[in-house]
């Protein structure tokens, strides 16, 4: 194992991986099943219920966690993207014809987001040549901008389209299928692995864990434990209301074999929201029996992998606790920037971490504050209004372990963009716009019905019914 | 809120809007928009045309890939030859060499820097003590006026002070003003130093160039001088121990000077002259390598290969007027649409005679009222309080 070496990708996009037929190989086997099962998935969905803008936004949530490269177009785009750019762009052309938008939603507060990130980055831009140092950088801005103004249309869309429960059901449901899929070849490529291929995609553990882990349908292991993780509402969801409690075996089993660090830390915060918001739901004498299995599986996995575990508590502790300088998480770094450009670098999402040789910025909060410099401050306050406000309206969705879920999953979401740089990841902002959605789905099958003010404390007896 | 969700699906609210709506908003008010652009269009050219002209210099060079010191056996497997304990890193970062790591060694060698990798580079080229240094040393400069020699800090024209303050000064200034470029497939490291002058922007890249080469040369002698240190004292025990041993050959020797090929004193003999010959194969490499340590002390090490050397830029530096006014343009759409937008909404909201919009504006009102009337208080209260003094 020591003298193991990461496998990355040879190629690019779709057409090079057929092309230069990786496909063929053991080692692209478990993306050449990934190919076939998102291709019947993706058929799936749209030979489904709902107009077709609103099955492309499905797809366009769902097959977030599809970023190989396997799955994108020359240029770089995935097949989610392309589905979420022809639906914004078909909502574009809805909205010229009469769409109503409600500023009070949550799409339109994205757009105005999005106004103030691009104001600020075209005039930083001006200020430092070093920012727009040629045209392909200057396009690359132009097109991480536009990512938040393809996301803010689709909620528009979305909160014309998704009228009913059963509407965001089916959403939810697709993400789940989709990501079930997702951990199923994760498995298949540790079964390539096991024997003796190094699949495409095999990766090292940032000197943690000493054992390899994988990408599976993601570009690495890291945005694949993170991109699954944020699944957990939905999982959750499926488990409690759909009975389908075997996605959610898999779902934690893959999120504790793949050595995430990031990842792992952010279940043990879904695990403690959600308890603390459902206790009354979860702790009952019947939840023994899920919980006898689950404290089995974890005492196995951690006699089997306790090394590999002490590594990821050692890395969460250096880097999150203690604030260590390495994997560009320091303040050092933050520094260094906020002394070159004291406005900010500009929004530059993930893609642009850095300018120059300066270090790249993995830290959510330094790479926010190292971008919009002062701005971080009204549009964070704006973020948490937007998500203070659906937690206050959350109430109206009928069903309290539903909205418990979404909630827990919305204040995950904070801390989430706090640690990693993953802002404008649609599948992040599922719980909020879902939530906010179910709640106005609510009020229009019941407009006649009074609907209680009074704010609810979850898991209080009060809201058990 | 009752209200409110009532309206929104009757389709009257005044916070549900179309996207014509929006548009009417926009073109209620084109002089605002058009003005908003043009002006931040040209102010955005204008501020880059003000800003001064920028050279920059730039040298590129290639990290060479080092033979390692003392005939392929590193420090760390001396050191473990020597009986010492390898590192921990050593066994978990050999696996992870890339490709600019040296020349991989029979024993795992994991040296404290290093000096092939682009990072270490970048961390050179920042680094406070080469900045320090480059920004303490004089130039010469031609302008206009004439010959000008001083300090980094005297020809960035900061302000006096002390002179460890202004050279602090100019090293930070410094440091803001090279970049460093890596390209991954060629190898080559590329490092650019942007002034208000040609000639120094030479003469900076030249000097952080040849304080680089003599980093390199000074982590290479420490480098090699701790090798031969530790050979010298690997060397010196090993010779010990060969005469120990063959002294002791010797006095058995001495002792036992018949005896019969099989017997076990025979067999003691063979022992002890073996272990002779082994201390003296032992003695005889150590003392081998440490003569090539000795030489490889002695040769000044180049290991980085200069590509393109620093020279006076021509011309300055482009100043992206046409990209620039294009952000300035697409920043100001922004704020105007902001601003049109917010506008047009609080004018509907208005309209529909919101009661949390009447309240704002009566609180704000209120609040513009106080200030007045204690603004006028107190240019009231100052006149009595002079004539009272007075």
């Amino acid at each position: 194992m020591g003298e193991f070496d990461e496998l990355r990708y040879p190629f690019n996009s779709l057409l090079e991986f057929i092309g230069g037929g990786y496909f063929r190989e053991r080692a692209g086997l478990h993306l050449t099943i990934a190919l076939i099962l998102f291709a019947v998935l993706t058929a799936r969905v749209m030979l489904g219920r709902g107009p077709v803008v609103q099955r492309l936004i499905t797809v366009f949530f769902a097959g977030t966690v599809y970023n190989n490269p396997a799955f994108s177009v020359p240029g770089g785009l995935h097949f989610n993207e392309i589905a979420g750019v022809v639906a914004a762009l078909w909502i574009g052309v809805s909205l010229l014809g009469g769409l109503t938008m409600d500023v009070r939603r949550v799409g339109v507060p994205i757009f105005i987001g999005g106004l103030v990130m691009l104001a600020h980055a075209a005039f930083v831009s001006v200020w430092h040549v070093s920012l727009l140092p040629d045209n392909g950088t200057a396009i690359m801005r132009g097109v991480l901008v536009a990512r938040i103004f393809v996301l803010g249309i689709i909620v528009v869309g979305m909160e014309a389209l998704f009228r009913t429960e059963a509407d965001f059901e089916a959403l939810m449901q697709a993400m789940v299928t989709y990501a079930v899929a997702a951990i199923l070849i994760y498995f298949i490529q540790v079964a390539v692995f096991a024997s003796g291929t190094r699949p495409y995609g095999t990766y090292w553990d940032a000197g943690f864990t000493g054992i390899p882990s994988f990408g599976a349908v993601s570009i690495e292991r890291g945005h694949f434990g993170k991109f699954l993780i944020v699944l957990f509402p939905f999982f959750a969801w499926a488990a409690a209301k759909r009975r389908s409690r075997i996605p959610m075996l898999l779902f934690f089993l893959v999120t504790l074999v793949n050595f995430s660090a990031s990842s792992m830390s952010f279940l043990a915060g879904y695990l403690l929201i959600t308890l603390l918001l459902l206790h009354r739901f979860v702790i009952r004498p019947s939840a023994l029996k899920w919980a006898v299995p689950a404290v089995a599986t974890v005492v196995i996995l951690a006699s089997r992998f306790g090394k590999q575990y002490g590594g990821l508590i050692e890395k969460i502790v250096e880097y999150g606790v203690r604030g260590g300088a390495g994997g560009g998480r320091g303040f050092s770094v933050l520094d260094a920037y906020l002394s070159a450009y004291p406005f900010g670098i500009g929004y530059s999402g993930s893609t642009l971490r850095n300018v120059g040789m300066l270090p790249q910025i993995n830290m959510g909060a330094y790479a926010m504050a190292s971008q919009l410099s002062f701005l971080i401050i009204p549009i964070f306050a704006g973020f948490l209004w937007l998500n203070y406000r659906v937690v206050r309206t959350s109430p109206r969705i009928g069903d309290r372990i539903v909205a418990g879920l979404l909630v827990g999953g919305m204040l995950m979401v904070v801390l989430i963009d706090l640690v990693d740089v993953l802002w404008f990841v649609p599948t992040l902002w599922a719980p909020l716009i879902i939530a906010d959605g179910l709640a106005h789905a609510r009020e229009r099958s019941a407009v006649a019905e009074p609907v209680t003010a009074t704010p609810v404390v979850w898991g209080s007896p009060s809201t058990v019914h | 809120m009752q209200a409110d969700v009532a309206d929104a699906t009757d389709g009257r609210s005044p916070h549900v809007v179309t996207l014509l709506g929006l548009a009417n908003d926009l073109l209620r008010r084109p002089w605002v928009l058009a003005a908003l652009v043009l002006g931040s269009a040209i102010g955005s050219a204008l501020v880059r045309v003000m800003q001064p002209r920028t050279y920059t210099a730039i040298a590129s060079f290639v990290p060479e890939t080092a033979l390692p010191i003392g005939g392929g056996i590193s420090l760390a497997a001396l050191a473990v030859l020597g009986g010492a304990e390898p590192t921990v890193g050593a066994s978990t970062t050999s696996s992870r060499a890339t490709s600019l790591d040296a020349a991989p060694s029979p024993l795992p060698s994991v040296p404290p820097v290093k000096p092939l990798d682009a990072a270490y580079y970048w961390e050179v080229l920042h680094s406070r003590a080469l900045l320090l240094t480059v920004a303490g040393s004089r130039f010469t400069i031609q302008t206009p006026t004439g010959e000008r020699v001083g300090t980094a800090a005297d020809l960035y024209d900061l302000p006096a002070g002390p002179a460890a303050a202004r050279i602090e000064d100019a090293a930070r200034k410094l440091d803001r003003e090279l970049e460093v470029d890596y390209d991954v497939k060629t190898n080559v490291l590329t490092v650019g130093i942007r002034t208000f002058d040609p000639t120094f922007a030479r003469a900076v890249t030249e000097r952080v160039l040849a304080e680089v080469m003599a980093t390199n040369r000074r982590v290479d002698d420490d480098r090699a001088q701790a090798k031969v240190g530790f050979l010298t004292r690997a060397v010196a025990d090993a010779r010990g121990d060969l005469l120990a041993a063959q002294d002791e050959l010797a006095r058995f020797l001495a002792s036992n000077r018949a005896y019969v090929g099989t017997s076990a004193v025979a067999l003691e003999f063979r022992r002890r002259d073996t272990d002779v010959l082994e201390k003296r194969g032992h003695y005889a490499e150590l003392a081998l390598q440490l003569e090539r340590a000795k030489l490889d002390r002695s040769r000044a090490t180049q290991i980085i290969s200069i590509i393109q050397r620093p020279e006076t830029p021509p011309r300055p530096d482009s100043r992206g007027l046409v990209r620039a006014t294009i952000a300035g343009a697409v920043g100001g759409l922004a704020v105007a649409l902001l601003f049109l937008l917010t506008s047009g909404h609080l004018a509907r909201l208005r309209g529909a005679g919101s009661d949390e919009l009447r309240a704002l504006e009566s609180e704000w009102r209120a609040g513009r009222r106080r200030r007045a009337a204690s603004r006028a208080r107190r240019s009231t209260a100052l006149p009595v309080a002079a004539s009272e003094e007075g």
